[in-house]
């Protein structure tokens, strides 16, 4: 492509800042999971991952009412990115359901304690949350 | 106006995502559908400009355990035909099929399904895609968008790609949306791979005979690609189809098109494409240049404004452009 439609697009393109809040991935202590690549994040909780390295995986997350829901999806995605539309669009064709939603991350972390094949997001800062649940963090390749 | 009324009737109210206490492994209904309204302004006749609605779909998605779930899709449909006249609104049964998820490497399913080719082959093309017409090798249905029989699926995951196959085989085009082909024997497949959502490319290989006629024959071969740039700000898609059919001579058929995302609920759209159009121009070669701004809206709507420039190899076909308007939503 040449270099000044580059430009062009660099441009013409909103800027959106990137998302202040960062993330841990977290998974119950019994979980056979202990890293996932970025893209593998991305593909499980858009719905087209179901397993890593062959053992069961599905995601979970806060309900969309609480600003971490949003927040956790520009830090995985990208601000242009839209989550809304997506689902909507696999809801026509089948198939698909969101991630779990729960009410708050305290049901989250209750909810991943009890059921090994989920992973879900905590916000970094409540980290020390991890030590009142039997669950674990999960590290996140690049 | 029953057939409307039975169905608005069946979109009873979804019951998505029923957690009960810690076991996420229940059983789960999930109601979903869409429907749309548009018109085109038409070089053709410029006198007429109607709107009118074109789709109403509703699933009935039945998941009894993580791994058998059952998905029924009923449509009442008037596609937006660019040949006339324009066929009237039926009630069908669109997907019927039973899936059994063995593990990721291998789903099996049976019943009536969309026949798995392409990028997006038919898949609710109106709502999910970009462009309010579809192309010109999608319209003419050359291979039949809908399969009866048995179909295997599966994903194998890496930690920065995947590849996903497709085999089926099928006993015809039960719609009957590809007349020619509706009896016929088919199988084939699709293959294709995803590197880090940034490119993905694939193959779909299909062998469509009748069984009574050995010499009706069509030999179907789909190329496709598509690629990410800024982080799904800029994409790049393209589909090219070649055939070999029985009484025909061999042609080919693409489109390829630019998207931009310039903001997270807006984009421009532009598709350029040639193929062969029996349902136009009785099998001469229609090139089409379109122009699409589309908007999502809240609540699951969406909009979209589409220009086309379409012109024909021979001239006894007259060249025209369309102007269209589409709105569509989600439930």
């Amino acid at each position: 492509m040449p270099f000044n439609l580059v430009l062009i697009f660099w441009f013409l393109t909103p800027m959106v800042e990137s998302s202040p809040t960062s993330f841990i991935i977290v998974a119950s202590e019994k979980s056979a999971l202990d890293s996932i690549t970025e893209f593998q994040l991305r593909n499980l909780y858009l719905g087209k991952l179901e397993s890593i390295k062959s053992n069961p995986c599905l995601p979970a997350g806060v309900a969309k009412r609480l600003p971490e829901n949003q927040q956790f999806i520009t830090w995985l995605f990208g601000s242009s990115f839209n989550w809304g539309n997506y689902w909507a669009e696999q809801s026509v064709r089948g198939m698909r359901h969101e991630p779990i939603p729960l009410g708050s991350f305290a049901l989250l972390l209750a909810f991943l304690e009890r059921n090994h094949d989920y992973v879900g997001y905590l916000p970094s800062s409540l980290k020390d949350e991890l030590k009142n649940f039997d669950v674990k963090s999960i590290k996140i390749n690049r | 106006m029953i057939e409307w009324l039975l169905l608005i009737a069946l979109c009873s109210p979804p019951q998505t995502n029923q957690i009960a206490g810690s076991k996420a492994h229940q059983f789960k209904w999930h109601v979903s559908g869409w429907a749309d309204i548009g018109g085109y302004w038409d070089e053709r006749d410029s006198e007429r400009f109607s709107l009118d609605v074109h789709h109403v779909y509703m699933l009935n998605h039945l998941k009894f355990s993580p791994k058998l779930e059952l998905l029924v899709e009923m449509a009442l449909e008037r596609e937006y035909e660019r040949s006339s006249p324009r066929p009237d609104r039926e009630l069908e049964l669109e997907r019927a099929y039973l899936q059994y998820k063995w593990r990721p490497q291998a789903t099996f399913r049976v019943g009536q399904f969309y026949t798995p080719c392409g990028l997006y082959k038919q898949r609710h093309w109106a709502y999910t895609m970009d462009t309010f017409q579809k192309p010109v090798i999608e319209e003419n249905q050359y291979i039949p968008a809908n399969a009866l029989g048995i179909e295997v699926t599966g994903n194998f995951s890496f930690e920065r790609s995947y590849l996903q196959y497709a085999l089926l085989i099928s006993d015809g085009d039960q719609s009957g949306d590809m007349k020619p082909l509706q009896d016929e024997f088919g199988f084939g497949g699709d293959v294709k791979y995803n590197y880090n959502d940034r490119f993905l490319a694939g193959m779909s290989l299909y062998r469509y005979r009748n069984e009574a006629e050995t010499d009706n024959y069509l030999n179907a071969t789909q190329i496709y690609a598509e690629w990410d740039l800024f982080r799904h700000q800029l994409q790049w898609r393209m589909e090219w189809l070649f055939l070999e059919r029985s009484g025909f001579p061999e042609t080919d058929g693409y489109y390829s098109q630019l998207k931009w995302n310039f903001t997270k609920v807006s984009y421009l759209n532009l598709r350029w494409e040639k193929a062969e159009d029996q349902l136009l121009s009785q099998g001469s070669e229609h090139a089409a240049t379109l122009l699409t701004l589309g908007i999502h809206l809240p609540k699951r709507w969406k909009v979209k404004l589409e220009y086309a420039v379409n012109q024909f190899e021979h001239s006894e076909y007259s060249n025209f452009n369309q102007l269209g308007l589409w709105a569509g939503y989600a439930f």
